[in-house]
């Protein structure tokens, strides 16, 4: 990482982009992809049966789609942005040099997408009143809304896809092979519906606050949605195990290992069993809804949601556990380093191409070892600086300190309470991508296994939280150049 | 008590469902696997035998009075008890009796028989006292 | 003296052209700016009208007028702003993660923070008549939309503005160090300044075109509301001429001569002198010729605002160019040494295998 670190010690670095990223999805295909098109066919069915309640419920459920979609939805899409290009720079960075005519045609879309929702949501009663002509106009605009959001889904679902498998990129760099990987479709086909029957599911839920209790409307209503979502549950379980099966065929150069494998297939039953669970569930709430839709509870509504939840929850970290040890397959490992530069940096270090170094705050030297005389001391504060600096440019991306998905979590583990020396945790560090096949080799040479060591050591007696460059700043390596030197070295270049 | 078998006796399925519930927690305690799939089965298929009896007199009886959307409401609630019904039956056969997918399969395999009978106390002739799907529309 | 940080940059070649980029860059990001203005100065006019409503009711319908455009229009200001965003990424790739990474903790805040404003602006927006029982606690949400508006700004500015200087990254802790570099300031005045007079040529644009009807509705004659909207958009346009000279001047002096960018500002200054005072005749005007200059100062503030895009873009190159240099020189070298060490390892493993 040649960018200051930004380093969230407690939550965790992935943890941030994790919760963001949830929270995104589930509105995304919750109440935009899943939910425009319910709302565009209720006004279709409201106005060919002439029944303004069916209107009025389509308004209400569109009115809180916009309201939270055009907040909390456009924002945490931005978020995601935003807090990958804080922990990962090099990778979203990469991402949007080979994509960045992918995003910006997605970013065409969101604008379209966006417009329309506004127009949809703004023109409803006007364009309603002005007659059958204009009405019918208005569930056009409906359903193009409908199609966008599907749209805008469909594009970053290629962007997706391509981390996990950059398939023929890598030779010749080429924008459409990145695109037609061979997990596009099956990932597609697996969200689409999921987005379905998830907006039928939240759209019960709000049918139950939005009819009255002895509302007649409320049971057919509630019918009807129950339909709609039963049509789409099935497809989420086959495009699952469509998704489910296809995963080996695109990351067999990743499960080389058999150890790999076996965890592989461990995450993939338990993806296949929630989603069976997420799917019974969703089964049992439509057939209350359709069989007694005056028993039907809101309390059990959530119970699918959450499932649906848990399922998604999975279903991205099987994502993330394929593209394993690599953030971009085959290009850059996970800790935001090329696979090219390996062979560079474990010759002559890490921290030899490292602009800055991450200064030790007071809290973090405390618990040095007693009875160092004044020179050791500095000494061995030297090293723990510099292990701390290889820490932060090859670890921290996924571990943290103390906090989630913690390195001294694993040492304890792993080591237990015996002192953490540096042969011990060195030597295993080492040889670690052969144990943990998702974890990608250790970048720097041996100088730097030992500090990293020795800062491991230090970290079992501090337990201080590790602050990022956000809070404590970077120091500039020795290397850089004064600006004002720049001259010369423009002349220097244009010799050459 | 008295109140109870009134409610009991208030509509014809009510002894019934209760007996079904009755039963199938009896085949729960016992655990025995072939014994649940064999009385669990053919609780199944009686119930199921009936439900289809009467949903595809009822879709015939109709003719074109109903579309496809109402008589869709009509197979879904027993045909969709049925497919559960036969899941839980499933997982309670391939775990163990101290499994949570055993718990689970068993509690689902309850509901889904009570469910089926509703289906089918719906169809009968006798009229049901909720509004039968497609009724309301 | 401290250390100037060189980087290397993704070695990876940009995606486009560089004019295409920078014309994503500079022309979506002034229109997202407009919106931001509208959206921000839109909420500032609504709760100083909304209090001057508590002695006169007709302004507080004024308030709701004005309210009612605010949540359009920031949704188009967010989405215009991730073109830019993306194009930032690309072109100034270095400086713009690490400005990130250095206010991480507020860049990101940045998040729920826009989130909690919008959710408060359509609360205000929505329940406008059943909070009337509540108007103090009405007031209060006006009051923290106003706040959360007039803090995000800041955030973005100080991130932009730490980007340019390297030098001041290794003396960098934080959000609030960055806050203390010179030239915060006077830029955020001149951006916050601009907010009201871009929404005061909205509310022109807006009761230009209402139907006489709805005039009425508001309790206003038609010429008075935009006089109002004219006296928006000249009083803050006239503090401009001193506050944006100040921000140009404290501007960090570079290394490259500036003569374009001091140049492409004069002009701005000529020609926004001729809209003041268009502005200032049409205040002046009755209502059977108010509005007769509204095109030709809309147009003029279409030019204003062009300039000002691109002598910031061409103060940002030359702020940056020189450093972009060493760069480059970098990167280039770095991926020498990378290919020589690939190579290295290459002939070894064959030399090996042979053994």
């Amino acid at each position: 990482m040649d960018f200051p670190v930004f380093h969230l010690d407690l939550l965790g670095n992935r943890g941030l982009i994790a919760t963001i990223a949830i929270l995104h999805v589930l509105i995304n295909h919750g109440l935009a992809v899943g939910m425009m098109p319910l709302v565009a066919a209720m006004e279709w069915y409201g106005n060919k049966k002439q029944d303004p309640r069916w209107d009025r419920l389509a308004y209400k459920i569109l009115f809180f789609c916009f309201l939270i979609t055009t907040t909390v939805g456009a924002l945490t899409g931005v978020g995601i942005w935003l807090s990958v290009s804080l922990v990962n720079p090099y990778s979203i960075g990469s991402l949007i040099r080979v994509f960045f005519w992918a995003w910006f045609t997605e970013w065409l879309v969101f604008i379209t997408e966006v417009c329309l929702i506004l127009a949809y949501t703004l023109t409803w009663k006007k364009w309603s009143a002005r007659g059958p002509e204009w009405k019918a106009r208005h569930i056009k605009l409906g359903f193009a809304l409908a199609f966008f959001s599907w749209v805008t889904m469909a594009i970053i679902v290629a962007i997706l896809g391509f981390m996990m498998d950059p398939g023929n990129w890598l030779t010749d760099h080429s924008f459409w092979t990145g695109v037609l990987n061979p997990l596009y479709i099956p990932q597609l086909a697996f969200r689409t519906p999921l987005a379905a029957a998830m907006a039928g599911i939240i759209s019960m839920f709000l049918i139950l606050f939005f009819t009255g209790k002895q509302d007649a409307f409320r049971l057919e209503a509630l019918r009807a949605v129950g339909v709609w979502t039963l049509v789409f549950a099935p497809f989420v379980l086959l495009a699952g195990w469509w998704y489910y099966t296809s995963v080996p065929e695109a990351m067999k150069d990743n499960l080389a290992v058999s150890l790999a494998t076996m965890q592989f297939a461990e995450w993939q039953n338990k993806f296949l069993q929630i989603a069976v669970v997420t799917v019974i569930t969703i089964l049992l709430v439509v057939q209350v809804a359709i069989a007694r839709p005056n028993l039907l509870p809101k309390v059990a509504l959530v119970v699918p949601f959450v499932a649906i939840l848990w399922m998604t929850g999975h279903f991205e970290r099987v994502r993330e556990f394929i593209r394993k040890p690599y953030v971009i397959g085959q290009y850059m490992y996970a800790n935001g380093l090329r696979v090219g530069d390996y062979a560079l940096l474990q010759r002559d270090g890490v921290l030899a191409y490292a602009t800055y170094s991450n200064p030790l705050t007071p809290a973090e030297q405390a618990g040095l070892p007693a009875g160092l005389s004044g020179e050791q001391r500095d000494a061995l504060l030297e090293r723990i600086q510099k292990g701390k600096d290889v820490f932060m440019d090859t670890c921290s991306r996924c571990h943290t300190g103390h906090g989630m998905n913690s390195i001294t979590g694993h040492l304890k583990r792993m080591f237990g309470d015996r002192p953490w020396t540096p042969e011990l945790t060195a030597g295993y560090i080492e040889g670690m991508h052969y144990a943990q096949p998702f974890m990608p080799p250790f970048p720097g040479n041996a100088q730097e296994l030992q500090w990293l060591g020795a800062y491991l050591e230090h970290l079992q007696n501090n337990t201080a939280p590790i602050p990022g460059a956000q809070t404590a700043g970077v120091i500039v390596n020795g290397d850089a150049a004064p600006r004002t030197a720049t001259t010369d070295i423009r002349k220097e270049t244009a010799a050459r | 008590m008295e109140r109870i078998s009134k409610w009991l006796g208030a509509r014809p399925h009510r002894p019934t469902v209760i007996n079904l519930i009755m039963l199938s927690a009896l085949l729960a305690i016992i655990s025995s696997a072939s014994l649940y799939g064999v009385i669990g089965g053919g609780a199944v298929l009686l119930a199921g035998s009936y439900f289809l009896f009467r949903v595809v007199n009822r879709t015939f009886a109709s003719g074109d009075a109903m579309n496809f959307y109402q008589i869709a409401l009509l197979w879904i609630p027993g045909v969709l008890a049925i497919c559960l019904a036969l899941v839980a039956l499933l997982l309670v056969i391939t775990n163990s009796a101290a499994s949570l997918a055993y718990a689970l399969g068993a509690f689902l395999f309850t509901a889904e028989l009570a469910m089926l009978t509703l289906a089918g106390a719906d169809l009968s002739p006798d009229p049901a006292p909720h509004p039968v799907a497609g009724g309301a529309i | 003296m401290t250390e100037i940080p060189v980087p290397r940059d993704i070695p990876l070649p940009l995606p486009a052209p560089e004019p295409v980029l920078i014309a994503v860059l500079v022309i979506f990001f002034l229109m997202h700016i407009v919106f931001v203005n509208f959206m921000i100065g839109g909420a500032l006019l609504t709760l100083h009208y909304e209090l001057r409503g508590l002695k006169e009711k007709r302004y507080d319908k004024l308030a709701y007028a004005i309210a009612s455009t605010i949540t359009a229009n920031k949704s188009i200001a967010v989405v215009l702003g991730i073109g830019p965003l993306l194009a930032i990424n690309t072109i100034y790739t270095v400086y713009f993660y690490t400005a990130n990474a250095l206010t991480g903790a507020f860049w990101i805040s940045i998040i729920p923070l826009v989130i909690a404003a919008f959710v408060l602006t359509y609360i205000h927006k929505y329940l406008w008549h059943q909070m009337d029982r509540v108007k103090w606690l009405h007031i209060a949400i006006a009051i923290v939309v106003c706040l959360l508006f007039l803090f995000i700004p800041l955030i973005f500015l100080t991130n932009i503005n730490l980007m340019l200087f390297p030098e001041k990254w290794g003396t960098t802790q934080g959000f609030f160090s960055a806050l203390a570099l010179p030239n915060v300031f006077p830029r955020y005045a001149h951006f916050i300044l601009a907010c009201p007079a871009m929404t005061g040529l909205l509310m022109v644009w807006l009761f230009r075109r209402r139907s006489a009807q709805e005039i009425e509705e508001t309790g206003f004659a038609r010429v008075e509301l935009m006089r109002k909207g004219y006296q928006w958009a000249f009083w803050p346009t006239s503090a401009q001429f001193l506050v944006g000279p100040l921000a140009m001047l404290t501007l960090p002096q570079v290394e490259t001569n500036l003569h374009a960018v001091w140049a492409v500002f004069g002009i701005a200054i000529l020609v926004s002198l001729g809209m003041a005072h268009l502005m200032f005749a049409e205040t002046r005007r009755p209502a059977e010729t108010i509005g007769k200059s509204f095109l030709p100062i809309c147009a003029l503030m279409l030019v204003v605002v062009s300039l000002m895009g691109v002598g910031r873009h061409l103060y940002r190159e030359a702020a940056v160019t020189p450093h972009r240099e060493l760069v480059r020189a970098k990167t280039q070298d770095y991926m020498r040494k990378v290919e020589e060490a690939n190579r290295a390892v290459a002939t070894k493993a064959p030399a090996e295998k042979t053994q």
